[in-house]
């Protein structure tokens, strides 16, 4: 059959334009290309900078952050907020170890919050954002008597320096909102059934210890060895056995990371591999696996942090028979033990946001005393706020910890390039594993360095 | 009446039907233009943009960037962390192409045989396939975790205390431990394949090949498998392109380590563009390992349409 005997349909034939077709199929066809182009727009934040009729201003500004343990108080510390100033603060929580990526999908697509946690410290994972102003210096602010708030160790940690080797302003960017260090958290319990009297002072002592521990059937050491604990406790040993200085030339290539103060420092690593010191199964376990293993008594030491107070709080309310000690020296270039910590969670603005003004007074805010002995309080951290911090009940082991916030490593002028880190995290994993000599990981971490791919 | 044209001449459509050909063509034009604009902004332009980005040295951020030429794929070639990365891969693929495959086979003529329950089968097998992979990757860490998991107890109760360890901690064991989690995913897809294969071949064929006289293993070799030869290469191609594309479950189970033991290529190429910020160099490595996979797919469909002309 013809096809041209075929009638079209009524409607098709009312509604036919001049050119041939059918106003529907026009208007069916540009409504599909809006819906489209719209769905493809950039479209910004729900913001809104209009004052409301009560005077108060109803900004509001999103908040990116990974404190699932402290969601909860930041929700009633927004509310407060608005309340008080009529901003609005819209928290979203998001995983910590993906916030990074999160933020630079973002700042790619212009689709950045006004307020975030930073997911990183100084240096080549923020330098980009800094440099592109993506984040706010803060030297102004601060120059307004902000910074008398803040240890000067704490503010400078989240500050790129003068001169700095990636070509960013100097100047804070990043706000410290509580303090932290990382020690060794040890069961008494079991350190009495091992027949440890005192908590090991020297590398020989924790290796020794760790053995009787085992031999008294309990675990003897564990942390979070898949992620970036290993890292901190590394570095920790760095500047034990290397020292900051040399540390400091070998980041900014005047050294080399052959020479034998690195192969000493990886050498710790693999007396470690030798001895019977770490719980199986570590270079797999992230913090929350070792935490647990930890506050279920089956673990004798733990490497952690501060907050881990709370977390153990959290996971097992009547596990209190613990204590904790300083990661034992081995007496190296420094002779002297600088662990790491200092600054905790800090926060950030975002330099291209069109209410920074906004975002700078409400972190400001944060780092009030009220609101500070409100946070270290509830979440059983370390205030940022130093003015504070003498004037807060805590237990006495994070009495313990806070006592040892003058141990704190310094940040140095140069920082361990991104390739570098990543080496050296394999490696490190490599040699507990028994994969991997010192010497080759010392090599593969020259190799970073020069090419800066990691090997 | 046919009408006489000359050869390659298109017959001559009468006026009016013309015109109701243009109308037609223009206005399914329009209705194709919006899925069109979807194809070629989310799909041709990141490809060209992908492979423009692999001569940059583009660190993912800035307003710029430099043209290197071919120093990106240059580098690519002296990276040992990416060819490990890819022998990686090739291990992934060799165990779901040796153990997950044959079993998602197995599994299908077992079901297809059945009579009662064949449905509550097909679910059960299916159901780890819709999970997520980070949930995957929950489950199979708690079965693997060194103190007190299930794998682990279990070897202590049958008195293996040898064999018991950490699995994912230890380099030797991490890869195939991740392997068998991936292929317990992974299994539900090839099965209901072969199910589906099974079922579109005639009943008339076997009931000849038993009229002939032909054993049950005859009948597996010389009819069943060679009349699911289409199904056995769709199945063996996905298995490679999912096993060497794999990154959720090693990222979620063992983030590459311990040291590179369980690197794959999407997870070197997420790290160097998320970690290093070598957005252009990243870049580099995903057109390759694409050319890569798209020469696998080729070549695996040219086996299987030799050994159909056979």
């Amino acid at each position: 059959m013809n096809r041209s005997h075929v009638p079209p349909p009524a409607s098709a034939t009312a509604e036919q334009t001049p050119r041939g077709f059918s106003r529907r199929s026009v208007l069916t066809a540009l409504a599909g290309i809006s819906l489209t182009v719209a769905g493809c727009a950039p479209g910004g934040n729900d913001k809104s900078s209009a004052s409301s009729s009560s005077g108060k201003s109803s900004v509001t500004l999103n908040f990116w952050h990974y404190f699932t343990d402290r969601a909860e108080l930041l929700q009633q510390f927004a509310d407060q907020y608005h309340d008080q100033t009529g901003v609005t603060v819209k928290l979203q929580l998001i995983p910590g170890d993906t916030l990074g990526q999160k933020f630079q999908a973002a700042a790619q697509a212009g689709r950045l919050p006004d307020v975030a946690a930073g997911w990183t410290g100084v240096g080549d994972g923020l330098a980009p954002y800094a440099k592109q102003g993506t984040i706010l210096n803060l030297q102004a602010a601060m120059n307004d008597g902000w910074s008398q708030r803040f240890y000067p160790a704490h503010l400078q940690a989240g500050s790129f320096q003068p001169g700095n080797s990636f070509g960013v302003p100097p100047g804070p960017y990043l706000v410290p909102l509580d303090a932290n260090n990382m020690q060794i958290l040890y069961n008494t319990k079991h350190f009495a059934k091992a027949g440890i009297s005192a908590p090991p002072a020297t590398f020989a002592d924790f290796l020794d210890a760790s053995a009787k521990l085992a031999t008294a059937g309990v675990v003897p050491f564990t942390s979070g060895f898949a992620s970036w604990p290993l890292d901190s406790f590394a570095q920790m040993y760095q500047y034990d056995v290397i020292g900051a200085d040399a540390m400091d030339a070998t980041f900014s290539g005047k050294r080399k990371y052959t020479d034998p103060a690195w192969l000493d420092f990886l050498g710790l690593f693999q007396q470690l591999r030798e001895s019977k010191a770490l719980a199986q199964g570590i270079l797999a376990a992230d913090m929350p696996a070792a935490e647990s293993l930890f506050a279920n008594g089956q673990a004798g030491m733990i490497f952690d942090g501060s907050w881990a107070v709370g977390v153990f709080k959290q996971k097992n309310p009547g596990f209190t028979d613990y204590d904790v000690m300083l990661p034992p020296s081995v007496g190296g270039a420094t002779g002297k033990l600088a662990i790491p910590g200092g600054v905790g969670a800090q926060l950030l603005v975002v330099g291209t946001s069109p209410h920074k003004d906004e975002a700078v007074k409400f972190v400001r805010w944060l780092t009030d005393p009220d609101q500070q002995v409100k946070y270290a309080t509830t979440s059983a951290n370390l205030p940022a706020n130093r003015e504070v911090a003498g004037k807060i009940s805590t237990t006495p082991v994070l009495q313990k910890f806070a006592a040892e916030m003058d141990k704190v490593f310094p940040s140095l002028p140069h920082s361990m390039p991104a390739a570098v880190n990543t080496s050296l995290h394999a490696g490190l994993q490599n040699i507990l594993a028994g994969k991997s000599a010192p010497a080759a990981v010392a090599a593969a971490l020259q190799h970073a360095q020069s090419t800066g791919q990691a090997k | 009446m046919l009408e006489a044209t000359a050869p390659g001449n298109r017959p001559a459509r009468p006026a009016r039907s013309q015109r109701r050909y243009d109308q037609d063509w223009k206005q399914g034009l329009l209705f194709v233009v919006p899925a069109l604009a979807f194809f070629l902004l989310f799909t041709v332009y990141p490809f060209v943009r992908t492979i423009s980005l692999s001569f940059s040295d583009w660190d993912g951020l800035s307003n710029h960037a430099n043209f290197v030429g071919l120093d990106n794929y240059s580098a690519a070639l002296h990276d040992s962390l990416w060819w490990r990365s890819l022998l990686n891969g090739g291990l992934f693929v060799a165990a779901a192409l040796l153990l997950m495959t044959p079993l998602g086979l197995l599994l299908a003529v077992g079901v297809e045989r059945v009579r009662r329950g064949r449905a509550a089968y097909r679910t059960a097998f299916y159901v780890p396939t819709i999970l997520s992979g980070i949930v995957v990757a929950v489950i199979w860490k708690w079965l693997y975790q060194p103190y007190g998991g299930p794998i682990n107890q279990a070897f202590d109760q049958l008195g293996l205390h040898s064999v018991a360890r950490a699995w994912l901690g230890d380099g030797g064991t991490a890869l195939w431990a991740v392997s068998l989690a991936s292929i317990w995913q992974g299994v539900g897809y090839p099965f209901l394949l072969y199910l589906a294969g099974l079922q579109s071949i005639p009943d008339e064929v076997y009931e000849a090949a038993a009229v002939d006289g032909a054993s049950e293993r005859r009948i597996f070799f010389s009819i069943t498998l060679p009349l699911l030869r289409p199904v056995i290469t769709t199945v063996n191609i996905l298995t490679i392109l999912g096993a060497m594309q794999m990154f959720n479950l090693v990222l979620a189970m063992t983030n590459g380590g311990p040291g590179y033991s369980t690197e794959v290529p999407v997870l070197h190429i997420y790290r160097e563009a998320f970690g290093l910020f070598h957005f252009g160099y990243a870049s580099a490595l995903a057109v390759i390992f694409g050319v890569l996979l798209l020469a696998v797919s080729i070549a695996q469909l040219r086996l299987a349409r030799r050994g159909a002309d056979r």
